[in-house]
C-alpha cells in the first residue's frame, strides 16, 4: 500500500475493550502470510520476499545488507559493534527485535526495487508480512511458499531452508500451548523487575542493561517466540542461525505486532516502560541499505507510525478458553475450593509486590534431564517453621526452572504442570504454568558465550497454589512438578515412518534445579 | 484491589527505612562486604611487617580486602539462592573455598619470596609485575577465565549436598577468578604491601571486570592503566 493510506485497524475479539485506533495516515502495512497465501498461492507480496532473500544470498556474508550478515546482527561467534547484539532476557528484547525489523525490511524493500520479478505496484507498496499462527489450522503450519522446495517457475524457492523439524517441514501444526499469546497478554506490567532469584519477566523482560541472554525471560519472549523458534527447528532454533532462516522475520514480525496488542488493551490499561533506562541510555547499532552504521534508541521506537508501519489488525482470534483457564486460575477449577481472587482477565498476583525477598522454599536435590519423555520430579516446600519468613503465608509464589543447559539446540519445548495427579489429558490444564520452550539453551551453556550461566524461567503460580491450598492439593511434603514434550500435530495422513522421524534424537536438556520461592 | 492487598495491609513507612530496608533484603552478601571493608582498615593501619609470618598476614589481609570485593555478586547469588536459616552458612562456604587456592598459592609465594629475599629488587619486581598484569589483560585466556567467573552450579536446598554444592562452586569460581586475577595480585605478592593506592586500583579493576557484565571490554583501559603504573613504578621508583 502507498504511503498515506489510510487505515481503520479492526477491533480486537475476545479480549475486552480496546483503545479507539481512529484513521491515521500511514505509510505501509504488514500483513498476515497466511491471508495472503489463501488469497493467491505465490502472492505477489510472497514472491518479492522470496526475491528480496534470494538477492541478498547472493551478497558476501561480509557486506552488511547480505542475509548472512544481517543473520550475524541477531548471533554470532564473534561479536563487534552490530553483530552478536540480539537482546534476549531483557526489557529491550521486544525494542531491538522491532529495530531489527525495520532496517532488515528497508534492506529488502531496496532489494526489490532491483528485481524484474516484481511488479511496480508491489515494489511500491511492499512490507514485511507477518506469521500469526494463532488462529488455528492451517494458520499453525508453516506457509506453504517456506515449505516448496521450488518456486513455481522451477527454480530453487530461497524461502525453503533445510532441516526444519520433519514435521513442520511436511505440515504439520504446532500446538496451541505454543502459538497463543494468551498467557502473555494478560501481564498487566512490562517488566517484572531487576534482580532477585525469582524475579519474573512480565510481559516485555525484566530490567536489564544490554543484555544477549541469560536470566528469566519475558512471557512473550517466552511464549510464543521462543516455543515457535524450537518448533520449527532447524536454524530457528538457534541464536546464530535463526535469521538465516527466511520464517524468523516473518515470525518477529508477529511477536512485533502482539506487542502493539498488548499495548492497545484497556481493562487495565497497559504501558510501555518511560524512565531513561529504558526508553534512551541504551544505544543500539544497525546497519541501513547502504551498509552505513544507524542507530536507535527504545523510545524511539514506541510507536510504528513513527516508523512508517502499520499492522492490519490486532485481534486475538483465540483467546482460547482452555489457556484464559491458566491464566486466570479460576479456583473453582478444583472441587471445595474458594475463589481466593477477584474475578478479571488477568491474574492480578503480578501486582502485589511484597517488600522483602523472594526466600527459598523447597527445590530438587538432583539435576532433571529432558530426554524428550515426560519426567516429574518432586521436592519438599516444608521449612522450620522458625526459619520461615513472615508472614507464614506466602502472598506471591514462584516456581523457578533454572540452570538450564543443553549440548545442542533443544527440538521440543516442555510443558510444565505442578502437581498434576494423574495422566488424564484432560484435566493437564488445571495444572499447568506454562511452557519451557528453551530457545537459546545452547547458546547459554556455551562457556565462550556471553552469557554461560544457563537459561531460567520463573513461574509466577501465586494463584494455583492458593487454589489448591485451599482445595487440600497442595502437599507441602510432596510438590510434584511434571515436564511433558510439547510436539507438532501430524500432518494428516502422516505414516509411521514419518512419525519416528518426528521422535528423532535430540540433545539432552538438563534443568539444574527446580525451586519454590515463597514472598 | 487484589485479594492479598485486602489480607495485608501495609503501614506506612517512611521512604528513607523503606529504601535501607530493601537494601538490607537484597544485599544478604552484606556480612562478606564487612569483612573485606575491615580487612581494608587493617591494611591502612597496619605496620609493615618484614617478618616471615607478617608477610604471611600481610597476604591474607590483602586477599580479603582485595578478592573478596569481586567475588561479592557471586555470594550474593548463593546466599539468595539458599534457604533462609542456611544462607550466611553458603555464603562462608562459598568465599572460604573461593579464597582457598589463593591462600594457599600466595603463602607459597609470599613464602619463596621471603626466603630468597628479594627485598633489594623490590621496585624493579612491582613495575615488572604491573607490566606483566598489563600484558595478561590482553590475553584470550584472561577473558575465557572472566567468562567462566560467571558460571553457576545447582545448588541443592539442604544438608551436606548443598554445603558440598557450594563448596564445589567456590573452588570452581576461585580457580576461574585465580586465573583471571593472578597477574593484579602479582605485585602484592612480589612486593608486600605496595600501598594503598595502587591496591584500590588494582581492587578497581578487578571487581569492575567480574562485576560488570562484559568486564573483559575493559580490558584494554585496564591494561593502559597497568602499563602507566608500572612505567611510573620504574622510573620514578
Amino acid at each position: 500500500m502507498n504511503s498515506g493510506e489510510k487505515v481503520v485497524a479492526t477491533a480486537r475479539e475476545g479480549q475486552g475493550p480496546s483503545k479507539d485506533l481512529g484513521t491515521e495516515p500511514v505509510t505501509r502495512i504488514r500483513r498476515d502470510i497466511w491471508k495472503l497465501e489463501q488469497a493467491q498461492q505465490w502472492h505477489p507480496a510472497i514472491t518479492a520476499y522470496a526475491e528480496a532473500i534470494r538477492i541478498m544470498n547472493s551478497r558476501p556474508a561480509s557486506n552488511p545488507t547480505s542475509l548472512a550478515y544481517q543473520a550475524a546482527i541477531h548471533g554470532n561467534t564473534a561479536a563487534d559493534t552490530w553483530r552478536n547484539t540480539c537482546q534476549h532476557a531483557t526489557w529491550f528484547f521486544l525494542p531491538w527485535h522491532r529495530m531489527y525489523l525495520y532496517w532488515f525490511e528497508q534492506i529488502c524493500r531496496a532489494a526489490i526495487q532491483t528485481s524484474d520479478k516484481v511488479d511496480s505496484a508491489t515494489k511500491a507498496g511492499w512490507a514485511l508480512p507477518y506469521w500469526n499462527y494463532d488462529r488455528g489450522s492451517p494458520t499453525n503450519q508453516l506457509p506453504q511458499a517456506f515449505r516448496d522446495p521450488e518456486t513455481p517457475d522451477g527454480d530453487p524457492n530461497p524461502l525453503f531452508v533445510p532441516g526444519r523439524n520433519p514435521s513442520m517441514a511436511a505440515g504439520g501444526g504446532m500446538p496451541a500451548s505454543v502459538t497463543s499469546a494468551t498467557a502473555a497478554l494478560a501481564k498487566h506490567n512490562f517488566t517484572g523487575g531487576s534482580g532477585g532469584p525469582a524475579t519474573s519477566g512480565g510481559f516485555g523482560g525484566p530490567i536489564t542493561g544490554f543484555n544477549h541472554g541469560g536470566g528469566a525471560i519475558g512471557e512473550l519472549e517466552n511464549v510464543p517466540h521462543g516455543a515457535v523458534h524450537v518448533t520449527v527447528g532447524g536454524q530457528m532454533g538457534s541464536f546464530n542461525t535463526a535469521g538465516l532462516d527466511p520464517i524468523f522475520w516473518l515470525h518477529h514480525c508477529n511477536i512485533d505486532r502482539l506487542w502493539e496488542v498488548w499495548d492497545r488493551q484497556t481493562s487495565p490499561g497497559r504501558s510501555n516502560p518511560d524512565t531513561d533506562n529504558w526508553t534512551t541510555d541504551q544505544t543500539f547499532h544497525f546497519r541501513d541499505t547502504s551498509g552505513a552504521d544507524v542507530t536507535q534508541v527504545s523510545g524511539g521506537v514506541v510507536n510504528t507510525r513513527d516508523l512508517n508501519y502499520v499492522y492490519d489488525q490486532f485481534s486475538v482470534p483465540f483467546a482460547r478458553p482452555d489457556i484464559l483457564q491458566k491464566v486466570q486460575r479460576i479456583p473453582l477449577l478444583f472441587p471445595g475450593a474458594r475463589s481466593a481472587l477477584p474475578e478479571g482477565f488477568a491474574a492480578p498476583a503480578e501486582e502485589v509486590r511484597p517488600d522483602r525477598p523472594a526466600e527459598l522454599a523447597g527445590a530438587t536435590e538432583e539435576p532433571v534431564v529432558l530426554t524428550g519423555e515426560t519426567v516429574a520430579a518432586s521436592f519438599s516446600t516444608a521449612t522450620n517453621a522458625a526459619f520461615r519468613a513472615k508472614p507464614a503465608e506466602p502472598e506471591r509464589v514462584f516456581l523457578n526452572v533454572e540452570e538450564i543447559r543443553a549440548e545442542g539446540p533443544p527440538g521440543t519445548p516442555y510443558e510444565v504442570f505442578v502437581n498434576l495427579p494423574d495422566d488424564d489429558e484432560t484435566t493437564d490444564d488445571h495444572y499447568s504454568v506454562g511452557l519451557v520452550s528453551l530457545f537459546g539453551a545452547a547458546e547459554a551453556s556455551d562457556p565462550e558465550s556471553e552469557h554461560p550461566e544457563g537459561l531460567k524461567y520463573v513461574f509466577d503460580i501465586t494463584d494455583l497454589y492458593q487454589a489448591m491450598k485451599q482445595a487440600g492439593l497442595w502437599n507441602e511434603a510432596d510438590v510434584k512438578v511434571t515436564f511433558k514434550p510439547v510436539r507438532v500435530e501430524m500432518p494428516e495422513g502422516a505414516s509411521a515412518a514419518f512419525a519416528e522421524a518426528e521422535r528423532r534424537p535430540e540433545p539432552a536438556v538438563t534443568i539444574g534445579r527446580v525451586s519454590v520461592f515463597f514472598q | 484491589m487484589t485479594a492479598t492487598a485486602a489480607r495485608s495491609p501495609e503501614p506506612v513507612r517512611i521512604g528513607w527505612v523503606c529504601s535501607l530496608r530493601r537494601f538490607w533484603h537484597r544485599h544478604p552478601e552484606r556480612g562478606l562486604a564487612a569483612v573485606a571493608l575491615a580487612a581494608w582498615v587493617a591494611l591502612l593501619f597496619a605496620g609493615h611487617s618484614h617478618s616471615f609470618w607478617g608477610r604471611q598476614a600481610n597476604w591474607l589481609l590483602m586477599l580479603a580486602a582485595m578478592m573478596i570485593p569481586p567475588a561479592l555478586p557471586m555470594a550474593r547469588h548463593v546466599m539468595q539462592n539458599s534457604k533462609r536459616h542456611r544462607r550466611q552458612r553458603a555464603g562462608l562456604l562459598l568465599a572460604g573455598s573461593s579464597l582457598l587456592l589463593w591462600a594457599v598459592a600466595g603463602a607459597a609465594g609470599v613464602g619463596l619470596v621471603w626466603v630468597i629475599g628479594l627485598e633489594g629488587y623490590r621496585r624493579w619486581l612491582l613495575g615488572g609485575s604491573l607490566l606483566v598484569a598489563a600484558v595478561w589483560e590482553l590475553t584470550p585466556a584472561k577473558r575465557r577465565a572472566l567468562k567462566a567467573c560467571h558460571r553457576t552450579l545447582p545448588l541443592p536446598p539442604d544438608g551436606r549436598k548443598a554445603d558440598r554444592a557450594c563448596c564445589r562452586l567456590g573452588v570452581r569460581y576461585g580457580g576461574a577468578c585465580f586465573r583471571a586475577c593472578w597477574a593484579l595480585m602479582l605485585p602484592m605478592m612480589l612486593a608486600g604491601h605496595p600501598g594503598v593506592g595502587l591496591m584500590l586500583v588494582l581492587t578497581g579493576i578487578a571487581v569492575a571486570e567480574e562485576v560488570v557484565r562484559k568486564g573483559y571490554r575493559l580490558a584494554s583501559a585496564a591494561a593502559v592503566l597497568l602499563t602507566v603504573a608500572g612505567m611510573m613504578v620504574l622510573v620514578l621508583g
